[in-house]
C-alpha cells in the first residue's frame, strides 16, 4: 500500500467514525480534504524518508478533532483557533527532527514518527491524546473525544510496477470498536505450501567425510553461507556449542575424532561417476587450490512457525589450526574461480544425493537446501553439466531438493537470474535465492517463481544494534513481494530471536543447532532448544 | 519507593516506561541489551526487573537466565510485542525460565507500572 493509499484509509476511517451530526455539519467542508492535499504530504514525506538515510521503518499517527467538534457544537468556532494551537504544541513536543507533521483539513493531524516501531507510536499517541484532553478539560476529560490511530509504514510503501494480487481481507483497515487505536495489517503472504517432508523415524547419522589435518589460509569466500565465525569469540562458543560433553549423541564431535576420508570420499564419487573424473581428479590429487581438508557438513534449518527442523542447508566445513570448527564462508578462505566453483557444486550435489539415498533405504524423510554459485548456471558448458546430472536424479530424490541460488548481486541483471531459477525449476522442489542484506527490489524473484529470498549474516561482522532494524527492513520488503525468508550465519541466540521477531521464515541456528555429517529426519525444534544448553537439565524440549 | 530495572533496545519505549514509574515514585534505572541488564542487575539489585525478549546484545531469556544464576531475589517482568512477526512463543517461555509475569505488548505505560505493583505486593521471585 503506497503512502497515500494508507493515510486515506486512515483518513477515511476517522471521519467515518464521525457522528452524523459531525458528518453533516462538515460535509461542505470535504472538499478541502481532498487527494491532491493528500498526495502533497505523502510526497512530502517520501522526500523526506528518501534523503534521511537513517530514516528506516516508521509509524504515521493521525489525531482526529471530529467528535471534539462534535462535542463543542456551535462553540467551536470561538475555540478552535486555541484548540489547533494546543495541539500543534503537543505535537511539536512529542516529536523530534526527523519526524514529519502536518495539518489535513479541519480538524485532522497527521504525525509520522519516521524511526518509530507502531506499538511505541501507539502509547504515544495515547499520551498526546490524553495530554491535549487533560489541557482542554482539566484532570477529568471526557474519554474518546480525541481520535487516533495508528499505521506502520516503511519508505518502501510505493505502488510496484508488477502488478500484484489483491490484497487479502485481512489486510483491511480495522479499527478496534470503542479504542483509540487502529491498525492497518501488512498484507500477509498466503501459506506457502509445504517445503519438506513431514516426520519420519528418528535416525543416527553415520559420519562420512572427515577432514584432514588444517592447512593455513586467509580470506573467506563471501559466497558461501558463514556458519557463526565471524568472530572469534562466536566461533568458540559455536564449537563449545557443538561439543557439549554432556550430550553423547553429538555426532560432530564423534565425526571431529575420526580419521579424515575427505579425499578417500570424493574418489569414491568419482568412481561411481566416471564421466565426471575431470571433476574429481584434480580435486583429489589437490591441483584444483580447493583446501584438502574440506568436508561437508548439514546445518539444520529451523521452519519458525512449525517449530521443526523442516531442512539441512549442505556446507562446507573445516577444522582450523586451533581447532574450532569452522562453516560456510569461513571454511573456504578465499574465492575460488569459475571452474572451482563449479566443480564444488557438482560434486557436492553427488555426496548430498548419496546422503539421501542411504536415507531413503531406511526410509527416512530429509529434505536438503543445497547452494551453488549462479556462475554454474550461467556458463553454458558449466550449466548443460550440472543440469545433466541434475536430471538424471529420479524423481522422487528430486522431491527432496530445494536449491539455493548464491553470488547474486545487486549488479547481476535480472534475466541472468531469470534463466537460472528457470534452469532449476524443474529440477527439485523449490528455488531459493540469497541477496544482500541491503536489496530492495524483490518483486521479480516473485514473478520468477522463487519460493525464498535470504541472506548470509556469517560475512558481515555488523554490530547486532545496526543489524536488526535491517533484518526488519529486509523482512517487510520479502512480505511485500509475498517472498518467504531465510537466513544463514546465525552466531548468537540474540540474533536468532531476533531473527524470529523480524519474520524469518527459515533459520540457520549455527550457534544453537549443531550441524551433522548426514541429513536428518524432521524433528521438533522450539524456543527452548535454543536456551536449553543454558539451564541444563532442568529444560525440556 | 522501589528500585526498577528497565530493559528495552527501543529508547521511545524505555523512555516512555521510566516516565511512568519514575513518576509513580520509583527509582529507575535503563539497560538497553540484554548484556548491560545482567551487569545491572548485579549492581543496582532492582526489585523488579522489566525485560523485553528480542534485543541484540543478548537478548531477553539469555539475560534473564544469567540473572536468575546471579541469585539476587527479583521479580521479573518479561515483555514482548512479538516483533514484526507478532512471534510469542519466546515470550510465552520465559516463565520457564524464570519469569513472574508475562506481558505482551502493546502495553501502556499505566497498565505496565500496575504490573510492576502487582509484582512488588507479591513474593520475590525465584
Amino acid at each position: 500500500m503506497s503512502i497515500a493509499e494508507t493515510l486515506t484509509a486512515l483518513l477515511g476511517k476517522t471521519h467515518g467514525t464521525r457522528g452524523a451530526k459531525g458528518r453533516k455539519a462538515n460535509d461542505h467542508k470535504r472538499a478541502a480534504f481532498d487527494e491532491k492535499e493528500i498526495a502533497a504530504f505523502a510526497q512530502r514525506l517520501k522526500t523526506v524518508m528518501n534523503t534521511d538515510q537513517l530514516t528506516l521503518v516508521g509509524s504515521v499517527q493521525m489525531i482526529g478533532l471530529g467528535r471534539l467538534r462534535s462535542h463543542f457544537g456551535g462553540r467551536w468556532d470561538t475555540v478552535s483557533d486555541k484548540v489547533h494551537a494546543l495541539v500543534r504544541s503537543v505535537i511539536e513536543k512529542r516529536t523530534l527532527g526527523h519526524d514529519v507533521h502536518a495539518r489535513l483539513g479541519e480538524d485532522t493531524y497527521v504525525v509520522v514518527f519516521s524511526r518509530m516501531q507502531p506499538e511505541a507510536a501507539r502509547m504515544k499517541g495515547a499520551l498526546m491524546a490524553e495530554e491535549i484532553a487533560r489541557k482542554i478539560f482539566g484532570d477529568s476529560p471526557p474519554a474518546d473525544l480525541i481520535q487516533v490511530g495508528v499505521a506502520s509504514l516503511s519508505p518502501d510503501d510505493e505502488p510496484e510496477e508488477v502488478p500484484r494480487p489483491a490484497v487479502p481481507a485481512q489486510a483491511a483497515l480495522r479499527i478496534a470498536a470503542g479504542s483509540q487505536e487502529s491498525v492497518i495489517d501488512v498484507p500477509v503472504p498466503p501459506a506457502a505450501p509445504a517445503s519438506v517432508a513431514g516426520g519420519a523415524p528418528a535416525l543416527r547419522p553415520n559420519g562420512t567425510n572427515d577432514a584432514s589435518g588444517a592447512g593455513t589460509f586467509n580470506s573467506a569466500d563471501p559466497n558461501w553461507s558463514r556458519s557463526g565465525t565471524s568472530d572469534s569469540k562466536a566461533a568458540a562458543s559455536w564449537c563449545r556449542a557443538g561439543k557439549d560433553e554432556s550430550d553423547p549423541a553429538n555426532e560432530w564431535q564423534r565425526v571431529g575424532r575420526e580419521e579424515p576420508e575427505f579425499m578417500h570420499e570424493w574418489r569414491r564419487i568419482g568412481r561411481d561417476e566416471p564421466e565426471f573424473e575431470h571433476q574429481w581428479r584434480p580435486i583429489a590429487n589437490g591441483e584444483l587450490g580447493i583446501p584438502q581438508d574440506l568436508r561437508f557438513v548439514y546445518q539444520p534449518a529451523w521452519l519458525v512457525n512449525r517449530q521443526v527442523i523442516a531442512a539441512h542447508t549442505f556446507l562446507p566445513a573445516r577444522v582450523a589450526e586451533d581447532g574450532i570448527v569452522v562453516a560456510g564462508g569461513a571454511a573456504m578462505p578465499y574465492r575460488l574461480p569459475t571452474a572451482e566453483n563449479y566443480s564444488l557444486d557438482l560434486l557436492g550435489l553427488m555426496k548430498v544425493m548419496r546422503n539421501l539415498e542411504q536415507m531413503a533405504k531406511t526410509r527416512a524423510q530429509a529434505c536438503v537446501i543445497f547452494p551453488l554459485h549462479l556462475q554454474t548456471l550461467d556458463l553454458p558448458r558449466q550449466r548443460k553439466m550440472f543440469t545433466d546430472y541434475a536430471t538424471s536424479i529420479p524423481d522422487d530424490m528430486r522431491a527432496k531438493l530445494l536449491f539455493e541460488i548464491m553470488g547474486i548481486s545487486d549488479t547481476t541483471p535480472m534475466s541472468t537470474t531469470a534463466n537460472a531459477v528457470s534452469t532449476l525449476k524443474p529440477l527439485c522442489r523449490n528455488v531459493l535465492v540469497r541477496v544482500r542484506l541491503e536489496t530492495r527490489s524483490m518483486s521479480d524473484f516473485l514473478t520468477l517463481g522463487v519460493h525464498a529470498v535470504g541472506i548470509d549474516l556469517g560475512n558481515l561482522g555488523w554490530p547486532e544494534k545496526d543489524l536488526f532494524p535491517m533484518l526488519n527492513e529486509f523482512n517487510l520488503r520479502a512480505q511485500k513481494s509475498r517472498l518467504c525468508t531465510f537466513v544463514h550465519g546465525i552466531s548468537t541466540r540474540s540474533l536468532l530471536s531476533g531473527s524470529v521477531a523480524a519474520g524469518f521464515r527459515y533459520l540457520d541456528g549455527c550457534a544453537i543447532a549443531t550441524p551433522v555429517d548426514f541429513p536428518m529426519p524432521n524433528r521438533r525444534w522450539t524456543p527452548m532448544d535454543v536456551y536449553s544448553t543454558l539451564v541444563g537439565d532442568s529444560a525440556s524440549l | 519507593m522501589a528500585r526498577i530495572l528497565v530493559v528495552d533496545d527501543e529508547p521511545d519505549v524505555l523512555s516512555l516506561f521510566v516516565e511512568a514509574l519514575a513518576e509513580a515514585g520509583h527509582a529507575v534505572e535503563t539497560a538497553e541489551n540484554g548484556r548491560e541488564a545482567v551487569a545491572k542487575a548485579e549492581a543496582f539489585a532492582p526489585e523488579v526487573i522489566v525485560l523485553d525478549v528480542f534485543m541484540p546484545e543478548k537478548d531477553g531469556l539469555e539475560a534473564l537466565i544469567e540473572i536468575r544464576k546471579i541469585g539476587k531475589p527479583c521479580r521479573i517482568v518479561a515483555v514482548s510485542g512479538g516483533g514484526i512477526s507478532r512471534n510469542f512463543d519466546f515470550l510465552d517461555v520465559s516463565p520457564v525460565l524464570g519469569a513472574d509475569v508475562v506481558v505482551r505488548k502493546p502495553v501502556l505505560p499505566d497498565q505496565l507500572v500496575a504490573h510492576v505493583h502487582a509484582c512488588l505486593a507479591s513474593a520475590p521471585g525465584k
